[in-house]
């Protein structure tokens, strides 16, 4: 690098920092044209910065903010972006790292379910922006999961490849719950809220139908055998697994019935994989 | 197939259904910031092919930082390769700016300074992703806020050298001319009359906000979220007297108002391409 471009190098160091930390200087060769402040000027471009990534928080977390208030939201979503820079133009996923901050973001430890809701939300963006499933799809898997339905002995072997907008969300709290109360008016959301029981585990499917992003409530133990399915094991491997998880904690059976028909309803199976080297 | 010699406006998802329903005629074309269609699937690229089936597209990057002192992003190219190929734009366009560095995304378009090693990097990264994109670039003149010690040339002969060097096209902001213009103390009509106006391929028309900087002189924002102001439809006037009917896009990104009051924009901005 020759002096000139070196300097050019330093001088956008310069900038990055200037541009999100707390503490900062201006950086150095800057002018303007009437001898007015300069960091009233650069402040134009601090701004811009961090209130386009304060924007995109907004954006995908409305549940969150609507919890904790627009401006104590906007505080924090500050926080996060002199924290955390962009690493990728596509700000629709800047959020991705939010849960994660929230969850270890001190003023809000007594709210210990704000961060699964983040989560929630951040998995609605996802689900939009997913890749489309080719339109065939769904429709031949779901001929091949009624051929496999007439032989049910075989039933077990099958395991899936899911849709790409899919996301299992599980979490402590009764995140599903809170975020659907949000989706009420004023009136019915403050009833719901009223009655909701905060510390109750609860689980969701949160995936695109159409244009819009769909988030169905979960028994825990459908969440579990789902989980096995989404990673690829068989429906019997699955299965023995999730009851014997919920027999450990005392939890109702999962239900393979419910689960496919989840599956089968709204188009989640993409690919239907028949094992038959596999004996259970 | 280029751009219709007509008006187009910035598509925004609330805007969508009545573009898809405008009478032909009314509205020419649309652009769209490449970056928003850089995910998998889902309603914004079934939209866009929509719209894209009823009128020609403009394809506007903000964030290949043809202005850093870094590679351009190869990645990035092959994305916004893909996007052309897939949506066959009539014009792309990028800015006079930079907005990464070392890893990170600065949502913003920076400045930077003018003088000969700058010049030869933007030259470079012009041709690097004129070559990668298959694409005439247009280049959009900055809106910016602040100088540098180090600038050699003037911000009008650097963007001529560029066209000159890389054959790219310019994109003239207007508005950005007089956001400039006004926060340099430049003389609009002088700036407009050195830039290389033979190559304009595209003009942009939008609202910026009005504060005031310490010594009470006025310090103009960039903001895309208000009304064209007055200053800007008679630059627009007096470029068009110059050039010639040019395709022009209202430029809207914040505070969006309904879509007939921003069409009333649009018919303003035609009567006076008609009068040409």
């Amino acid at each position: 690098m020759n002096p000139c471009a070196l300097s050019n190098h330093l001088t956008k160091q310069g900038w990055v920092a200037a541009l999100h930390r707390d503490v900062w200087a201006l950086p150095s060769g800057i002018c303007s044209a009437n001898g007015s402040k300069v960091a009233q000027r650069f402040a134009v471009h601090r701004n811009n910065v961090l209130s386009a990534c304060v924007q995109a928080l907004v954006d995908t977390f409305p549940v969150t903010q609507s919890v904790v208030g627009d401006d104590f939201f906007k505080a924090m979503a500050l926080a996060f972006a002199k924290q955390h820079l962009p690493r990728s133009r596509r700000m629709a996923f800047y959020g991705d790292g939010f849960a994660e901050f929230v969850h270890h973001f001190p003023p809000v430890l007594s709210l210990p379910y704000l961060s699964d809701l983040a989560c929630l939300e951040m998995a609605r963006v996802r689900a939009y922006h997913a890749a489309d499933t080719p339109e065939d799809l769904p429709g031949s898997a779901l001929t091949h999961l009624h051929a496999a339905l007439i032989q049910p002995a075989n039933l077990h072997r099958l395991s899936f490849t899911l849709q790409p907008s899919l996301t299992l969300i599980g979490s402590a709290w009764a995140v599903v719950s809170l975020w659907q109360a949000h989706q009420q008016d004023k009136g019915q959301r403050d009833d719901l809220l009223a009655a909701l029981t905060l510390d109750s585990a609860e689980g969701a499917a949160v995936f695109r139908a159409g244009d819009a992003v769909i988030c169905v409530p979960l028994a825990l133990a459908d969440l579990c055998l789902l989980q096995h399915l989404y990673a690829g094991q068989s429906l019997g491997q699955a299965l023995e697994k999730a009851s014997s998880w919920a027999r450990d904690l005392d939890l109702t059976a999962p239900d393979m019935q419910q689960t496919l028909i989840l599956l089968v309803q709204h188009q989640l199976i993409t690919h239907l994989n028949d094992n038959p080297h596999l004996e259970i | 197939m280029a751009l219709p010699c007509g008006l187009g406006i910035g598509l925004k998802t609330v805007y969508v259904d009545a573009v898809l329903s405008a009478t032909p005629g009314n509205l020419d074309f649309v652009e769209v910031h490449a970056e928003n269609y850089l995910v998998d699937g889902g309603p914004f690229h079934r939209q866009l092919s929509a719209v894209r089936n009823k009128m020609a597209l403009s394809l506007h990057g903000v964030s290949l930082s043809l202005g850093g002192s870094q590679d351009l992003d190869s990645q990035h190219l092959a994305d916004l390769r893909q996007l052309i190929d897939r949506y066959q734009p009539a014009q792309f366009s990028e800015h006079l700016a930079w907005s990464t560095h070392e890893g990170h995304y600065l949502p913003d378009l920076l400045p930077l300074a003018y003088n000969d090693d700058t010049l030869a990097r933007v030259c470079a990264h012009v041709d690097q992703a004129q070559e990668a994109l298959g694409i005439c670039l247009l280049l959009e003149n900055p809106a910016t806020y602040i100088a540098f010690e180090a600038s050699e040339h003037a911000e009008a002969d650097f963007l001529s050298e560029v066209v000159r060097q890389t054959g790219c096209g310019l994109l003239l902001d207007v508005s950005n001319a007089v956001v400039s213009c006004t926060n340099h103390q430049r003389d609009l009509h002088r700036y407009l009359q050195a830039l290389p106006l033979h190559a304009v391929g595209q003009i942009h028309l939008a609202g910026f906000a009005t504060e005031q900087d310490i010594l009470g002189d006025v310090l103009l924002i960039d903001s895309h979220d208000a009304p064209i102001a007055s200053e800007v439809w008679q630059a627009y006037e007096w470029v068009l007297a110059r050039l010639g009917a040019v395709p022009t896009l209202i430029e809207r990104d914040q505070d969006l108002p309904p879509f007939h009051t921003l069409m009333q924009e649009v018919r303003a901005a035609q009567g006076l391409l008609g009068q040409i």
